[in-house]
């Protein structure tokens, strides 16, 4: 029995040595070549998939994009926070808030989804403190260990990929995708309205991310990405309750809010993001609009 | 509590720890332990039908006792069909209530009479079908006097409700099971450890093959009508390798659960993927229920003995009353219709127990011939799961007739994306066949392998299962 149990342990100790082993390792790579980003780099994009999709960095040439799907405020506040460190010359953060951004409904789905979780860890562990990493855990332990248990397998990606510098911490997604029309119809089937709540948690994070920006005289400027008219529409009281929650906490703070922006539909891959070209009309624009306030 | 959870990977170990370390010295605890597991174990799930499992267990345990009071023929008759009736009762209440009214409106619609009577919302208590023919196995062995009835009534109580094989089988003859429960337990160390493979080698059954083959045969089974012919085909495929996956994989996991325990569990699977006739494939596939059903069905009504008429009239029975058994459904009655079909040729023939050994015994690769049939087998069996698959015969003989066309010579349009599961079923055929000797896949106390490289595969198994698990599913036999 005494050797049952002592193999048991044993066998686990050294599962669980891997998994730790990789986080570790993972964390040495990325940290061996850093997160320094090139120095004329100054203007930071972090948000969800809308400015993922929507703004181009290549011809937005002194901004680098780092945003990624489903990146709550708690993910973007760990980027910020480590980026601003290793670069200095960092003075303008574009983040995207969107009538979704702080929903109650996607603090689950984004925030404590397990396979969010599962996904975002492996990435972002390195980012962590010990308090984020204590946020996550007592929030969904069992979704955290699954992303601890990943993490060999990211490391054995990252060696076969041999781009050791890969960090998948989000960038520019030019997307040819073009599934518009179907959604537009879906739309009309599923009128399904979400709770109107924000999440105290979300609005804790970006109030994290404001507080960061203050202290560390970083220029914050709020973007909304240009959405189809029809979701707008469907989606008017979010959009209501957004612009209340900006104009009594956030007015301060530029706010870029192209929900309204005139695109035809062929810029557009569907109802709230765009495509390609539709991305490089709109960062053009966009970086007009940023000269001229300044 | 499922197998591949989180709450059983905390539970296991709790009651592991008590039934060794505080209870050991104490049968009675021991037994005592078990039955409070174990119904924890079934409650998590609806408490409200723990009542249903203990009233069956009191019942015929007292049906038991009386037998062993009685000599009188008409007495022990009578308690015997109080306990098919109550059984048999409570199983066709929950199962087959709403399945025999709504036929009973289609027949009389059929003659122009509506009739208009509420079907019940009925939930169907986990695991009804396997602890009902596990307690009977028990009233029925009694009353043939092939077996002593119990005095001891945790030991009763803790064999029909014995956590590891209580809502999905395999489905335990009282003569096996139950004297275990009368002897002191022994930790023997090699069995624990080849439990413990075997669980492994389930959960990789379960999580990885089934769970990621449900997803792609899900899709395809539910958009039939949309998919080109070699798309069905993988649905089928797919679809073939979750049920055995699931299945067997849930019975890896509870033999070698009680392994862990001490106990010593029936073998359900025998490879039977490889077989090369359809009977031998019977002969390999739960046979926990073969046989139960070929005891206590086929052989009283006769078996092979007799004339044709009543020889072709068992099979038929036997094998439709297996079907009926997985589900109050026409697709499950068809299912068992059509291996009743595939199987009486050979009966006729005699050629039924021909294949009684492993295939290709002794060698590594089959031959032709060999080849050939397991091929043959495999794809009949394959057209049998699309009746058990779909959700009603006229979609299911719908699917079979899509498979009939031109582009059954296309590439399909996902295989890409089916490649990982693709491989996952071929690691699961590999290693299967190389052990297709063996009671299970993963037994390999007389194959010299260095620890580090043992070790090394276990490790291997266990991230596969954590990285490339599916979405978790419950067990396709949960609902039987």
């Amino acid at each position: 029995m005494r050797i049952f149990i002592s193999n048991c342990f044993k066998y686990l100790g050294i599962f669980f040595l891997i998994c730790l082993g990789s986080l570790l390792f993972n964390s040495i790579l990325i940290n061996y070549y850093g997160y320094k980003i090139v120095k004329d780099k100054n203007v930071l994009i972090l948000g969800d998939s809308h400015t993922e999709y929507a703004i181009d960095d290549n011809i937005y040439n002194n901004s680098i994009n780092l945003s990624h799907s489903a990146d709550s405020y708690f993910y973007s506040y760990l980027k910020i926070r480590k980026l601003k460190k290793e670069n200095p010359q960092i003075d303008t953060l574009l983040l995207a808030l969107s009538n979704h951004n702080l929903l109650i409904e996607y603090e689950d789905k984004w925030l404590f989804n397990t396979s969010n979780i599962k996904s975002k860890l492996r990435v972002y562990a390195d980012l962590m403190n010990f308090s984020d990493f204590l946020f996550l855990l007592k929030a969904n332990p069992s979704a955290v260990i699954q992303g601890i248990i990943e993490s060999p397998k990211y490391s054995i990606k990252l060696l076969i990929k041999g781009s050791l510098t890969e960090r998948d911490l989000g960038s520019f997604q030019p997307s040819e995708r073009n599934s518009l029309k179907k959604d537009l119809e879906q739309r009309k089937k599923n009128k399904k309205i979400r709770a109107l709540e924000y999440s105290l948690i979300e609005i804790n994070y970006l109030f994290k991310i404001i507080d960061f920006s203050i202290k560390n005289n970083i220029e914050l400027i709020f973007i909304s990405t240009p959405i189809h008219p029809e979701y707008k529409k469907s989606k008017e009281k979010e959009i209501q309750l957004l612009n209340n929650f900006y104009s009594s906490n956030l007015s301060q703070f530029n706010f870029f809010d192209y929900s309204e922006f005139d695109l035809a539909d062929d810029y557009f891959q569907d109802l709230d993001h765009l495509n390609t070209i539709g991305a490089k009309l709109f960062t053009t624009h966009l970086m007009k609009e940023i000269k001229k306030n300044h | 509590m499922l197998f591949n959870s989180i709450d059983f990977a905390i539970f296991l170990p709790i009651v592991f720890t008590l039934y060794w370390f505080v209870v050991q010295k104490n049968l009675k605890l021991q037994n005592l332990l078990i039955i409070v597991a174990s119904y924890l174990f079934y409650g998590w799930w609806d408490y409200r039908f723990l009542s249903l499992i203990v009233f069956s267990s009191l019942l015929d345990y007292s049906i038991g006792l009386g037998l062993s009071k009685y000599e009188d023929k008409t007495k022990r008759k009578v308690l015997l069909l109080l306990s098919l009736f109550v059984n048999l009762g409570f199983l066709g209440f929950f199962k087959y209530y709403n399945f025999f009214l709504d036929n009973f409106i289609d027949a009389f619609s059929l003659f122009g009479s509506n009739i208009s009577i509420q079907g019940l919302n009925i939930i169907l208590p986990v695991g009804i079908s396997f602890y009902t023919f596990q307690t009977l196995s028990y009233t029925i062995d009694v009353y043939r006097e092939k077996l002593k009835p119990t005095e001891d009534i945790l030991s009763f109580l803790a064999f029909v409700s014995f956590f590891p094989q209580l809502v999905a089988g395999p489905i335990e003859r009282a003569s096996n099971l139950l004297p275990q429960f009368y002897k002191k337990r022994r930790f023997v160390y090699s069995n624990a450890v080849d439990g413990m493979r075997q669980i492994l080698w389930g959960l990789f059954k379960k999580v990885v093959v089934a769970d990621n083959c449900a997803t792609f045969a899900n899709q395809i089974f539910d958009n039939y009508s949309e998919h080109s012919a070699s798309t069905l085909v993988f649905g089928v495929l797919f679809f073939t390798f979750q049920i055995y996956g699931d299945f067997s994989g849930y019975s890896d996991i509870a033999i070698g659960t009680s392994r862990l325990f001490g106990f010593n569990l029936m073998r359900n699977f025998a490879f039977p993927y490889f077989s090369r006739d359809i009977a031998e494939f019977w002969r390999r596939w739960h046979i926990s229920l073969s046989t139960w059903f070929r005891d206590y069905l086929y052989i009283p009504l006769g078996g092979s003995k007799g004339g044709l008429v009543k020889k072709i009239r068992n099979v038929f029975v036997i094998f439709l009353v297996s079907g009926f058994w997985h589900g109050a459904n026409w697709t499950f009655i068809v299912w068992g219709f059509l291996n009743a079909l595939y199987f009486i040729p050979i009966m006729l023939m005699k050629k039924n127990r021909v294949n009684t050994n492993d295939v290709a015994e002794g060698r590594l690769f089959p031959t032709f011939v060999e080849f050939r049939q397991i091929i043959f087998t495999f794809l009949l069996t394959m057209v049998a799961w699309v009746f058990f698959r779909a959700p009603t015969v006229t979609d299911a003989l719908l699917y079979l007739k899509g498979l009939f066309s031109k582009s059954i010579l296309t590439v399909p349009d996902n295989l890409i994306n089916w490649l990982i599961t693709l491989a996952f079923i071929f690691t699961l055929v590999f290693v299967e066949w190389l052990q297709r000797g063996k009671e299970h896949a993963l037994e390999l106390h007389d194959i010299k392998i260095s620890s580090p490289l043992r070790w090394s595969f276990y490790i291997l198994i266990f991230f596969t299962i954590f990285w490339y698990g599916g979405s978790q599913q419950d067990f396709i036999y949960f609902q039987f």
